[in-house]
């Protein structure tokens, strides 16, 4: 009787330390790599199953490998594009806040500004990037413009949804508590709109990967996006399917990177209805 | 320190027709808050709205002001006009004899909304005034913890707006009008949103609050018992365009019970507004005896 | 009667037609995929169709415009077309890769492309591009020849800025001078630039050791197994074509044009390209005929492509191609004098 209390207690306590295991802040790494290699697995039985040429799709454990292999070539890339998006994005998000601002502020700002925004950014990248290459030349340049001009439209979106988010009678209050605009905005404004700035940035974090890539395709001397050709060129499969890999670690991290940045900047996340 | 039936300062040993007489306005009371010929009228897409007036009133420091009204009348508009909030097409608002161009600061606004931010703790919403107005932090710190005693909010310094009641959110606004402790206080049907017995019992809780200090308040309601219960003189206000049309001396001892109905007199202020209403059409019975 | 003869008449008349159909339903239906859009240097095919050598050997010929030898490489693999006209470079990497596919007929033997610059800028010879940018357009077999060119004249990686740019934009960034070369096709680009006023010097990747053999037919090895007669008839009369364009390079053009409407270049351009920029390059000096490339040829192909162009050297190039299915009288490389 005694030993099988003993055993059970000891299995229910082994179960509350996987329980407790899955459900902290290692769920959130464990689950995702979980899932991707499930997803790897199911590639590479697939490609066998099926008998997929290699030379239309490698399989996870070619391209794996090459990952490993050209770990240095891929990994220069992956730098020379991230160091575009990074900056891409920190323009991004002061000239999208900025205006999102100026816009909800300025009401002829909105009539005038915004349809012709929504109307440059409608036109699919894919025809804009040929035309910043044209005019700004093969480099950093276009490159960066090109990523900002599409990373800034859902921040903009956003931060003029956050900042129409206030009540406009707060503002009674606090011009009775004798606010200027600069305390109204720090106080008040600014704080408001943070979550919803936030949600812009991470799908401005995914844009600013495939504008980087696309524009890449167009005009570059570097970047994943210049790999990726030149393995097609090659007719290297595996290097291209390994760097379109890179690819999706890059906006993967950068996503990360937005998410955690919110978790401090916003604690009070949390606490919302 | 929670206040039971504590005769006003200054008082003694006096019976209710002593409190009743300094109730009573004296020339001696200086005027706080004047309008003169105050009137609105909205441009809409649908052509002009006269929303108000033309109003006079002259509201007495210390004195405790309702204006009561049906909805739309334009009582919240008087308000926000005497709170240099919203410019008057017409008429000039004076505070202590100055004319008043821009948003009054010497004041503690709360609306029927508790328009909090829901990103900053109860204490810190309370702070904003301190921090916006650059008054001393400690001294803010400690008046804003003495009023979250004494509106029943200890506990609630820590938490965010959403962690908190409905009453309590409305309380911790309250707060935030005092703390910096302006001359006038104005409400704006404040306690609308709340259910009747948090309603009851904020009303019983700003009156002993208010008599310690004795500012001057402007409330909008358009609840009689509200208005009687809690005020010196009420403004009875007809539908729009909104002017007023009878004002109601209240002399009722301080404080107030919460269930007036203890007193005749209440009865009698009750009557003169519903038969205003009824006549201006606010509210519509049968015959009455 | 009159009429019941008149309607006999027309029976037999709808019967003979009927006949002449069935037998013109008899002729085989084939697609050709090309390597890219209609230009003068598909033009062997285009003439052949023109002038009906297809129909001749009972082919019914739908030809397709092409989006890059590597797509029309993989979609010959997949058998999604019957026959393919690509880079045979691309086609050996893709048959080093397992692709079961097969060159039967070398159908350009000289490399005609170049390293293009403005004649000022003095680029002769591979040293001269050293400290200086290149445009390749995006995922273009230039690229792997670029820089199998580069690596024989010792120049090291990252010593030439090599700048990916879409070939819309190559001749204007030349003529502007925001880039100092282009490796590409130069009847697109010098033949453009000089009808413009200006000049061009071409480096030709086959004089600096990139001589690899141009242009291939490719298709699928079931497909040959299964039909190889039907192959055999449509080398036979493609090779005929591309004899006919270097006879008459006014007929191809004309074909060329009647074919695709959209064309916009001028009749004078485009014959232009053709007998400047691809008839001398259809054989090489040691070429046997059209349509077959020497041993020799084979054997600087192999080792280009594995010294240079990243091919595995465990590759069996022999299996590669087949000249079974060429006709054993091949057209002559002769050029008009």
């Amino acid at each position: 009787m005694v030993n099988v209390s003993a055993t059970m207690t000891a299995s229910t306590d082994q179960r509350s330390r996987v329980a407790s295991l899955l459900d902290g802040a290692s769920a959130k790494v464990i689950l995702p790599i979980l899932t991707m290699a499930l997803v790897l697995v199911a590639w590479e039985y697939f490609c066998i199953l099926l008998e997929i040429p290699p030379y239309l799709v490698p399989k996870p454990t070619e391209f794996l490998g090459r990952f490993y292999t050209d770990f240095a070539n891929i990994g220069y890339h992956m730098w020379a594009t991230s160091k575009v998006i990074l900056m891409a994005f920190v323009f991004a998000g002061i000239i999208g806040v900025t205006m999102g601002y100026m816009i909800v502020t300025f009401a002829t700002l909105e009539r005038g500004a915004y349809p012709l925004i929504v109307f440059l950014e409608i036109i699919p990248k894919t025809i804009t990037a040929p035309l910043f290459v044209a005019w700004f030349g093969v480099g950093l340049s276009s490159k960066l413009m090109l990523t900002t001009f599409i990373a800034f439209f859902p921040i903009l979106v956003n931060s003029i949804a956050g900042f129409r988010s206030i009540d406009p009678r707060l503002y009674h209050i606090s011009r009775s508590m004798g606010a200027n605009w600069s305390q109204t905005f720090r106080f008040i404004q600014y704080p408001a709109a943070l979550p919803y700035i936030f949600a812009g940035l991470k799908i401005a974090s995914v844009y600013a990967v495939t504008a980087s890539i696309v524009i890449e395709f167009v005009g570059s001397t570097e970047g994943l996006g210049y790999l990726i050709i030149e393995a097609m060129a090659f007719m290297d499969m595996e290097l291209m399917f390994a760097a379109i890999l890179a690819t999706a670690l890059t906006g993967l991290l950068f996503n990360l990177v937005v998410t955690s940045f919110e978790r401090l900047v916003i604690p009070w996340m949390q606490y919302r209805q | 320190m929670m206040l039971n039936d504590v005769r006003p300062e200054g008082h003694g040993e006096e019976g209710p027709e002593e409190i009743m007489q300094s109730a009573a306005p004296t020339e001696a009371q200086r005027i706080a808050l004047s309008g003169r010929r105050v009137s609105k009228t909205f441009r809409t897409k649908d052509g002009e709205n006269h929303a108000l007036g033309p109003i006079d009133f002259d509201i007495k420091e210390g004195e405790f002001v309702s204006i009561i009204g049906a909805s739309g009348c334009g009582k919240s508009t008087t308000m926000l006009i005497t709170a240099g909030l919203m410019p008057a097409t017409s008429g000039e608002i004076h505070f202590r004899g100055q004319r008043l161009h821009s948003p009054l600061t010497d004041v503690g606004i709360v609306f029927q909304d508790h328009l909090l931010l829901d990103f900053r703790t109860a204490l810190d919403n309370v702070m904003l005034q301190q921090q916006i107005r650059r008054l001393d932090r400690n001294a803010a710190l400690e008046r804003a913890r003495e009023l979250f005693a004494k509106l029943n909010l200890t506990g609630a310094e820590n938490r965010y707006p959403s962690q908190l009641s409905g009453g309590m959110r409305q309380r911790v606004s309250i707060a935030r009008a005092l703390v910096h402790e302006p001359s006038i206080l104005m409400m704006d049907e404040p306690f609308g949103a709340l259910d009747a017995i948090t309603r009851n019992q904020i009303r019983y809780d700003l009156e002993l609050l208010w008599m310690e200090t004795k500012k001057t308040v402007i409330f909008i309601t358009h609840s009689i018992e509200e208005a009687i219960g809690l005020s010196d003189r009420v403004l009875v206000m007809s539908n729009s365009p909104g002017t007023i049309i009878d004002e109601i001396h209240v002399d009722l001892p301080r404080p107030r019970p919460v269930h007036l109905g203890e007193y005749p007199e209440f009865t009698k202020y009750a009557n003169r507004v519903f038969d205003i209403f009824e006549k201006i059409g606010v509210y519509r019975f049968g015959r009455r005896n | 009667m009159f009429s019941r003869r008149l309607a006999l008449a027309a029976l037999g008349a709808g019967a003979l037609a009927l006949a002449s159909a069935g037998t013109a339903s008899a002729a085989d239906k084939m697609t050709l995929t090309l390597n890219w859009l209609a230009q003068p240097f598909q033009s062997g095919f285009f003439l052949a169709k023109e002038k009906g050598y297809y129909d001749e050997v009972g082919i019914d010929l739908t030809i397709i415009e092409g989006k890059g030898s590597t797509s029309t490489a993989q979609i010959t693999a997949a058998g999604s077309t019957d026959v393919g006209f690509v880079s045979a470079a691309t086609a050996i990497s893709l048959i080093g890769k397992g692709a079961p596919i097969k060159i039967i007929a070398e159908t350009m033997h000289g490399n005609f492309q170049t390293v293009a610059s403005m004649e000022g800028s003095n680029i002769k010879e591979p040293k001269d591009l050293i400290g200086k940018s290149v445009a390749v357009c995006p995922g273009c077999a230039q690229l792997p020849m670029l820089k199998g060119m580069l690596a024989k004249a010792g120049i090291k990686e990252g010593e030439v800025n090599i700048q990916n740019v879409d070939q819309s934009a190559h001749i204007s960034m030349l003529e502007e001078g925001k880039i100092d070369a282009v490796a590409g096709d130069p009847n697109t680009i010098s033949i453009e630039v000089e009808e413009r006023g200006g000049k061009v010097r071409n480096m030709y990747f086959k004089d600096w050791g990139i001589g690899q053999i141009s242009y291939a037919v490719i298709a699928r090895n079931d497909k040959l197994e299964a039909n190889p007669d039907l192959y055999k008839r449509f080398v036979a009369a493609s090779l005929k074509g591309w004899r006919g364009i270097i006879d008459d390079p006014e007929a191809a053009i004309t074909a060329l044009q009647n074919q695709y409407k959209e064309i916009k270049l001028s009749r004078h351009i485009l014959l232009r390209q053709l007998k400047e920029g691809i008839i001398p390059f259809i054989c090489v000096e040691d070429s046997p005929g059209i349509g077959k490339a020497s041993d020799h040829l084979w054997d600087v192909t192999y080792e280009v492509m594995t010294n240079y162009m990243g091919l595995d050297a465990n590759i069996d190039i022999d299996a590669a191609h087949t000249h079974e299915f060429l006709p054993a009288d091949l057209p002559s490389c002769d050029l008009p004098s």
